[in-house]
C-alpha cells in the first residue's frame, strides 16, 4: 500500500462521506455543505485522472457558482420556519432498495464489460488541447451548449418575474 | 328471347307498384290504369313465352348466376361432394310455363275486376300497389330456379299476402285476420327453412334441376329423406292451408274479395302445391313423407268440406270449399301422382277464382256477405252473376263437361288405386262438396225476393265492363281448361305435365254421378224452403252445429296454446335476459371493469417521487435483463 | 498496480455516487435537497466519463470535453431548477414536493 493509495482512499473517503451527508443530513443548508465537500472530493479525483483542467473547472463552477446558487435558494425559502417532518420508513426502505440494486447491478455490469485498454501516457489532456478540441472537433456541441444557456437564462427571467395572476 | 319475356314478366308487376308508389299525388287515379296494364304485359308475355315452347323442346331452361361457392369437402359422412354454392336465376320447364300462365292470367282479370270492385274506394292507390307487388312475388316464386330464392319470393309473398288482407285496416278484424295469418305462415315456414338448411349442408346445393340429380344419385339414409321431405312439407302445411294450419284461410276473408279470388284461391295458396310437385323427387324418395302428406290432405279436405256446409257468410262458404280441394291436391300428390294434382290445381284456380268474383259482384251490389240476406236483396236478378255462379259450382262439384269433373275424376282414380280408405274419404268430399254448393245456389234461388234495401247505384259503363269480363272470361276458361285433360283435345294439359292419358272410368263416372244427384237432392230438400230454413239454422243448437260453428275448437287450441304456452315462455325468457343477461354479464362485467380501473389509478399518486421510485424499478429489470443476457451472471 | 490506477476503482465512486444520488432523489421531500442529489448524480457521469478517457480512449481527449459540457449544462439546469423553486415557495408557502400532487389520480 503505497502513499499514493492512502491517499487515494483518503479522498475517495471524503467523497463518499460528503455524498452520503448531503442526502441524509435534516437540515437542507448541512446538506449544501456537504455537497461542496463531496465536490471537492471529485475535484481531487480529476486530478488523479490527469485532468488539472476540469479540477480546476469543477471548484470554480460547481462549488463557486452553482453550489452558492443553492445556497441563494435555500436561503430564500427560509427553511428555518419549517419543522421537518419525520421520514416516512416506506419511503426509506423502498429508496434504499432502489438504489442499493442499481448500485450493486451497475457495478456488476461495469465489472463484466471487457474494457478496451489504451496507453496513459499518450494522451494529450492539456488545455491546450481541449481548447483546440472545443472549437474544432466539437464546435458544434460548443455551440449549441451556448444556446441553452441563452436559453436557460431567459426562461429563469420569465419564470422569476411572472405575476402570481399570470402563471 | 327468353330471358327477355322471363325479365318482362318478372318485372313488370314490380314496375307498376313503384310507378303506383312513387307517382304524384295528382296522378294517384291512374293507379289502377298502370296495374292493369303491366299485368296484361305480364300475362301476354306469359303466353308468348308458352308458346315458343309449347312443344316441349329444349327443357328444362336455367339461366343461372352464380351467387357463392364455397369451395369445401362435404360435411356429412354420407354424401360426395365438391364444393357449396348458392346461385340466382330463372327456371323454365314444363310445370313452370304452366303455373306461370295460370297465374298471370288470373291476375289480369282479378285487376280488371278490381276495377270495378273498388271504384269507391279511396285508398285505391295502395291497393293497386300491393296487388301488383304481390304479381312480383308470386311470379319470382314460379320462375325461381332453386329452393332459396324459392323461399325468398314465399316469404314476400306472406307479406304481400299481410298487407292486402289488412287492407282495411280500421277494421279490427281485419287486422287481426292478418296478424293472424302471417304469423300462422311463419311458423309454417320455419319447418320449411330448416329444410333448406338441411338439404343445403347435405348436398351442397339448392338449385332444384341439380337436386333432382342428387336426390336420385347419392343413397342416403331413409330416416334423412323423410325428415327433409317432412320440413319441406310443414312449409307447404303452412301456404296451402292444410291441417292444423288451414285456420287463417277462412279470416283472411276480411280483405277484399278480389284479393281472396287472387291470392286465396288460385294463386299463393297454390303456391304450396306447386312446391310439392316441383320437388316431387324429394317427397317421393320415401314412403312416410307421401304417407304424411296424404293423411294431412285428408283431414285438410274433410274439415275443409264439413265446415263449410254450415256457414251463412258466401265467402266463407267458398273459402272453407278452397281448403277442401287443396286437401283434395294435397292428398294426390300423397298418393303419388304430382300430375293429378297439378291439373286440378288448374282448373281449381280458374272457378274458384271465377266463383269469387261472382261472389265480389254479389257483394258489391249488396253490401252484404251473408248469402241469406243476398237472396232475400233479389240476388237471383242478376243474371250475369248467377250464370257465373252456376258454372263455377258445376265445375266445383265435378259436373261433366266442366273443368271440375276431369280433374276431379283424375284424382278420384288416383286415389282408388292408393287405397280404399282415402278413396272413401275423397267420395264423402265429394258428396260434402256438391252438398254445399247445392245449398249457396238454392239459397239464393229460392228465396223470395223482398224489397231491395239498398238502392242501385249507377256505376259508369266502364267499370261495369271491367266487372262483366272477367266473369265471363273465367267462365270460358273454366270450361276449356277441364276439356284439355280429354281426349277432345288430345289430352294436351296431361301431356304436357308428363302424365298418361286417362279414358273415362265408367265406374267413377258412376259414383260421381251418384253423389252429384245424392247431394244435389239432399240440399234440395232442406233447403227448398230458405227462409225456414235459416229459422232452423239459427235455432238449432244441436251438438253437432256447435262444435262446427266453433270451427271444431282448433281457433281455440292455439288460443290456448299463446296465452299459456307461449306468452309463458316469453316472459320467462324476459326475467332471464333482464336478470342474468342484463344483470350478471353486462352491469356486472362493467362494475368490474371500473373497480379495477379506480384500483389502478391508485397509482397515480400526484408525488413525484413515487413516480420516479416507478420509472427506476422498470429501469433497473432492464439493467438486470442485460447483465442477464450478456453473461448469465447475475 | 496502485489503486488509483485501476479503473475499478473509479467505477467505484461513481456507481457510490450515484447510488446515493438516487437515493436522495427518491427520499427527499424538499426540492432544494432533490437538486442537490441530481448534482452528485452528475457528477457521477462526469466521472464517469473522464476516468474511461484516461484508460481507454487516450487519443483524444473526448471525455474531458464532455464533461466540460455537462458542468455547463448542469448550471443551466440549476439555474432554471432554481427560479422554478422560488415559483413554487411563492405558490404554495413551501417547497415540499407531497404539498405538489395536483396529479393525483
Amino acid at each position: 500500500m503505497s502513499l499514493q493509495d492512502v491517499v487515494f482512499i483518503c479522498i475517495a473517503a471524503m467523497t463518499l462521506l460528503g455524498a452520503f451527508l448531503a442526502v441524509w443530513l435534516k437540515n437542507v443548508f448541512h446538506n449544501a455543505l456537504s455537497l461542496i465537500l463531496c465536490l471537492f472530493g471529485v475535484a481531487a479525483l480529476f486530478i488523479f485522472l490527469n485532468a488539472e483542467f476540469l479540477a480546476v473547472i469543477e471548484v470554480i463552477i460547481y462549488i463557486g457558482a452553482i453550489s452558492i446558487a443553492i445556497i441563494f435558494a435555500i436561503m430564500l425559502s427560509r427553511p428555518w420556519f419549517h419543522q421537518s417532518a419525520p421520514r416516512d420508513p416506506i419511503k426509506l426502505v423502498r429508496s434504499a432498495l432502489a438504489s442499493a440494486l442499481l448500485f450493486g447491478g451497475l457495478l456488476q455490469l461495469l465489472r463484466l464489460t471487457q474494457w478496451p485498454v489504451a496507453d496513459p501516457a499518450a494522451g494529450d489532456f492539456s488545455m491546450r488541447g481541449i481548447g483546440r478540441s472545443l472549437l474544432t472537433t466539437y464546435a458544434l456541441p460548443f455551440e449549441t451548449v451556448s444556446l441553452v444557456l441563452l436559453i436557460a437564462i431567459i426562461g429563469a427571467l420569465v419564470v422569476s418575474t411572472s405575476k402570481e395572476n399570470s402563471s | 328471347m327468353d330471358l327477355d319475356l322471363l325479365w318482362t314478366i318478372q318485372l313488370s308487376p314490380l314496375l307498376a307498384f313503384l310507378l303506383i308508389t312513387l307517382l304524384p299525388k295528382a296522378l294517384k287515379k291512374t293507379a289502377p290504369m298502370v296495374g292493369i296494364g303491366l299485368a296484361l304485359a305480364a300475362a301476354l308475355a306469359s303466353l308468348k313465352l308458352f308458346s315458343l315452347h309449347a312443344d316441349g323442346a329444349g327443357m328444362p331452361q336455367e339461366y343461372m348466376r352464380p351467387w357463392f361457392e364455397i369451395s369445401r369437402q362435404s360435411l356429412w359422412p354420407f354424401v360426395e361432394i365438391q364444393n357449396y354454392s348458392l346461385s340466382v336465376g330463372f327456371l323454365v320447364d314444363r310445370l313452370n310455363l304452366l303455373m306461370i300462365m295460370v297465374v298471370t292470367t288470373i291476375t289480369f282479370f282479378v285487376q280488371l275486376f278490381s276495377f270495378y270492385y273498388m271504384a269507391q274506394d279511396e285508398s285505391r292507390g295502395r291497393y293497386f300497389g300491393f296487388l301488383s307487388f304481390f304479381s312480383f312475388a308470386m311470379t319470382g316464386l314460379v320462375l325461381s330456379s332453386n329452393l332459396l330464392q324459392t323461399f325468398l319470393f314465399w316469404e314476400l309473398v306472406g307479406l304481400t299476402s299481410y298487407l292486402l288482407i289488412g287492407f282495411w285496416y280500421q277494421k279490427p278484424a281485419a287486422a287481426d285476420a292478418a296478424r293472424k295469418a302471417f304469423v300462422i305462415n311463419r311458423l309454417a315456414d320455419l319447418g320449411f327453412y330448416l329444410g333448406i338448411l338441411l338439404l343445403f349442408i347435405l348436398f351442397g346445393t339448392v338449385d332444384f334441376l341439380k337436386l333432382e340429380q342428387n336426390v336420385l344419385t347419392q343413397t342416403l339414409p331413409a330416416s334423412t329423406l323423410t325428415i327433409l321431405g317432412l320440413l319441406v312439407f310443414t312449409g307447404v302445411m303452412g301456404k296451402s292451408a292444410q291441417f292444423p294450419f288451414h285456420v287463417w284461410l277462412p279470416d283472411a276473408m276480411e280483405g277484399p274479395t278480389p284479393v281472396s279470388a287472387l291470392i286465396h284461391s288460385a294463386t299463393m295458396v297454390a303456391a304450396g302445391v306447386f312446391l310439392l310437385a316441383r320437388a316431387f323427387g324429394l317427397f317421393a324418395s320415401s314412403q312416410t313423407t307421401l304417407l304424411v302428406i296424404l293423411i294431412v290432405g285428408s283431414l285438410t279436405a274433410v274439415t275443409g268440406a264439413v265446415l263449410a256446409t254450415v256457414q251463412r257468410d258466401i265467402k266463407r262458404i267458398l273459402a272453407y270449399s278452397t281448403v277442401s280441394q287443396l286437401g283434395l291436391m294435397v292428398m294426390a300428390v300423397g298418393a303419388g301422382s304430382a300430375v293429378a294434382g297439378m291439373f286440378h290445381l288448374t282448373t281449381h284456380a280458374y272457378f274458384k277464382s271465377l266463383l269469387f268474383l261472382t261472389a265480389g259482384a254479389f257483394i258489391h251490389r249488396f253490401h252484404t256477405n251473408d248469402i241469406f240476406e243476398i237472396a232475400c236483396g233479389g240476388g237471383k236478378k242478376e243474371l250475369l252473376p248467377l250464370g257465373a255462379l252456376l258454372l263455377g259450382l258445376a265445375s266445383l262439384c265435378g259436373v261433366f263437361p266442366f273443368a271440375g269433373f276431369f280433374s276431379k275424376d283424375m284424382i278420384l282414380e288416383v286415389l282408388r288405386e292408393r287405397g280404399v280408405i282415402f278413396y272413401g274419404i275423397s267420395i264423402l268430399v265429394s258428396f260434402l262438396t256438391v252438398y254445399y254448393s247445392s245449398r249457396l245456389l238454392f239459397v239464393i234461388l229460392f228465396s223470395p225476393a223482398r224489397e231491395t234495401r239498398h238502392g242501385k247505384h249507377h256505376e259508369t259503363w266502364v267499370s261495369q265492363i271491367s266487372g262483366s269480363v272477367p266473369l265471363v272470361m273465367l267462365g270460358a276458361i273454366s270450361v276449356i281448361v277441364g276439356l284439355q285433360g280429354t281426349s277432345v283435345f288430345d289430352f294436351k294439359i296431361l301431356r304436357w305435365l308428363g302424365g298418361h292419358e286417362t279414358h273415362l272410368n265408367i265406374q267413377i263416372l258412376w259414383t260421381t254421378t251418384a253423389l252429384i244427384v245424392g247431394g244435389a237432392l239432399t240440399a234440395f230438400f232442406l233447403f227448398r224452403d230458405p227462409a225456414l230454413a235459416e229459422k232452423r239454422l239459427r235455432e238449432d243448437q244441436g251438438i253437432l252445429r256447435r262444435v262446427l260453428e266453433r270451427k271444431l275448437f282448433i281457433d281455440d287450441v292455439y288460443q290456448f296454446l299463446v296465452k299459456k304456452v307461449v306468452l309463458k315462455l316469453a316472459s320467462l325468457l324476459d326475467w332471464f335476459d333482464r336478470a342474468f343477461v342484463n344483470g350478471v354479464l353486462v352491469n356486472r362485467t362493467s362494475y368490474l371493469i371500473l373497480g379495477v380501473g379506480r384500483w389502478l389509478s391508485r397509482v397515480q399518486t400526484g408525488f413525484l417521487q413515487d413516480y420516479l421510485t416507478w420509472a427506476l424499478t422498470a429501469g433497473l429489470a432492464v439493467l438486470f435483463w442485460t447483465i442477464h443476457l450478456s453473461s448469465g451472471k447475475l | 498496480m496502485n489503486l488509483s490506477d485501476s479503473l475499478q476503482s473509479y467505477f467505484f465512486i461513481s456507481a457510490a455516487l450515484l447510488g446515493l444520488g438516487v437515493f436522495g432523489l427518491l427520499m427527499r421531500r424538499n426540492l432544494v435537497a432533490m437538486l442537490i442529489s441530481l448534482e452528485l448524480i452528475l457528477n457521477s457521469a462526469s466521472l464517469n466519463f473522464v476516468a474511461l478517457n484516461r484508460f481507454c480512449l487516450a487519443d483524444k481527449s473526448l471525455g474531458q470535453v464532455f464533461t466540460v459540457f455537462i458542468v455547463a449544462l448542469a448550471a443551466a439546469e440549476v439555474c432554471i431548477a432554481l427560479s422554478l423553486v422560488l415559483w413554487l415557495y411563492r405558490k404554495k408557502e413551501s417547497i415540499n414536493v407531497e404539498d405538489a400532487n395536483e396529479l393525483k389520480n
